[in-house]
């Protein structure tokens, strides 16, 4: 009887283990293949997947509880590109005419995002003073006109 | 800039949360003007690991390293590969509530690792809401002396560097850009910059003479308090203290000033950008990590 059983309980987790790794193959393949088909997706509508948000106050939605003010470029495509990808993770996403942009407008947001769409210096730069100090993010050339106006450290050199 | 950033350090947070970033690295040849404007006396290597940013090739803009991160309120978050500045050169930088990306392409654009990045910058700059400056951009850094030296033989123009080079100096080192370069790198450490020698480079003899080897350290501002109480060093160490401070018209014995230095001792830096001062961290200012050395001071360090 022992003789019996004993090849059996050796078998039985090596069966397990070989299971075990057989659904695991066929996850990462499903899984796989679910990227590369929203990888295409993200290709043909031009927008990027939404990754998993970790570590940061969500919505119910999965949004990112933090309202975004956008000002707005030349090329309104391009401003539609940021407010289209902001919009998928943010809770709040809203445009303000560049030039025009004063610090009192982004009082009820988090976060500015100052973008212009230049490629080259000279452009012309919002009118805020060196006591601006909204959380900001700003963009390109523009951006570092920005940044000179207020003597920081990024500013176009 | 073209459209990738360095690759060696991506230890900073933002590259960790909210969103995981993991970027498809690649080696690129080092670009000539790294080699051409690279002031370290080591080699750079023939090819970099770099991550590709966004997908078109035009980047935009970078910001020059030299003191980039000379105060605690400004990091640099990621290198720009670049075609027109030094190794080095900030791509996507903060400096107390403004992060500038230098990069072009919006989120569509962007490679999954590029919108990654922009996201959680997003949601790490709003840490630093209502967070004003340390210091403002108002001088520039001692490295320039030695980045700007070897152009007195090729710009013909004399005042291009009448804010940079004493006229002396320049007659002395006509022909010879090698050695102004060195003369400042010898004494790197004791260059600054004085308004009232026309803003331009020059190396502090004073201090020198004092056998101090530094003007940005938190000991020779200690030694400097310390002579104050010496009768015949007392009227130089004041004038140094004016030099590198604000607080001189603050205090008038130097028990005001060893008390000033026993109480923020652990949160003074030193600025160049700042103008060449002493600052003092105010507590419970919100401070960044340092994702990158100061590249151009840890040449000499």
């Amino acid at each position: 009887m022992l003789t019996t059983r004993k090849p059996l309980a050796f078998i039985a987790p090596i069966v397990l283990l070989l299971a075990l790794m057989l659904v695991n193959c066929i996850g990462c393949k499903e899984k796989g293949q679910n990227q590369d088909t929203q990888e295409q997706a993200a290709v043909e509508r031009t927008e990027p997947a939404v990754p998993e948000v970790q570590d940061e106050p969500i919505d119910p939605n999965g949004k990112i509880k933090l309202r975004i003010l956008c000002t707005t470029s030349p090329n309104e495509g391009r401003t539609a590109d940021f407010t289209s990808f902001l919009s998928r993770h943010f809770i709040k996403v809203e445009t303000t005419d560049y030039e025009s942009f004063r610090e009192d407008l982004a009082k009820d947001f988090d976060v500015v995002i100052i973008d212009y769409g230049a490629t080259r210096p000279g452009t012309p730069v919002p009118q805020l003073s060196l006591s601006y100090c909204r959380a900001t993010i700003t963009f390109g050339v523009a951006g570092s006109m920005v940044c000179r106006r207020l003597d920081l450290k990024p500013g176009y050199l | 800039m073209a459209n990738a950033a360095h690759g060696e350090s991506l230890e900073h947070e933002v590259y960790h949360t909210p969103f995981k970033v993991e970027p498809e690295f690649e080696d690129r040849k080092t670009p000539a003007n790294y080699h051409d404007r690279h002031i370290g006396t080591d080699k750079l290597p023939d090819k970099m690991k770099v991550w590709k940013v966004q997908t078109s090739e035009r980047g935009n803009v970078v910001s020059r390293s030299y003191g980039f991160e000379d105060s605690p309120d400004a990091e640099a978050i990621a290198l720009g590969f670049n075609h027109g500045k030094e190794y080095g050169a900030v791509g996507i930088g903060r400096h107390a509530n403004v992060l500038q990306w230098g990069y072009f392409d919006p989120p569509s654009q962007m490679t999954d690792a590029g919108r990654r990045l922009f996201l959680n910058c997003i949601c790490y700059i709003h840490r630093f809401d209502g967070v004003r400056p340390l210091v403002h951009t108002n001088a520039s850094h001692r490295l320039n002396a030695i980045r700007l030296a070897p152009l007195i033989d090729r710009i013909d123009d004399k005042s291009f560097f009448s804010s940079t080079f004493a006229p002396e100096l320049m007659e002395k080192y006509k022909g010879n850009a090698k050695g102004l370069a060195d003369y400042y790198r010898q004494d790197i450490e004791l260059v600054y910059r004085d308004s009232r020698g026309g803003g331009t480079f020059q190396i502090d003899t004073d201090l020198k003479e004092l056998s101090l080897e530094s003007n940005r350290t938190v000991e020779t501002l200690g030694r400097l308090i310390e002579l104050l109480g010496d009768p015949q060093q007392a009227e130089k160490a004041g004038r140094l203290l004016e030099r590198y401070t604000s607080q001189s018209n603050d205090f008038s014995s130097a028990e005001q000033w060893r008390q000033w230095l026993s109480e923020n001792k652990d949160r003074i830096f030193f600025s160049d950008v700042g103008g060449y001062k002493f600052f003092v961290i105010p507590e419970g200012y919100p401070v960044g990590q340092k994702n990158q050395t100061e590249i151009g001071r840890a040449l000499f360090r």
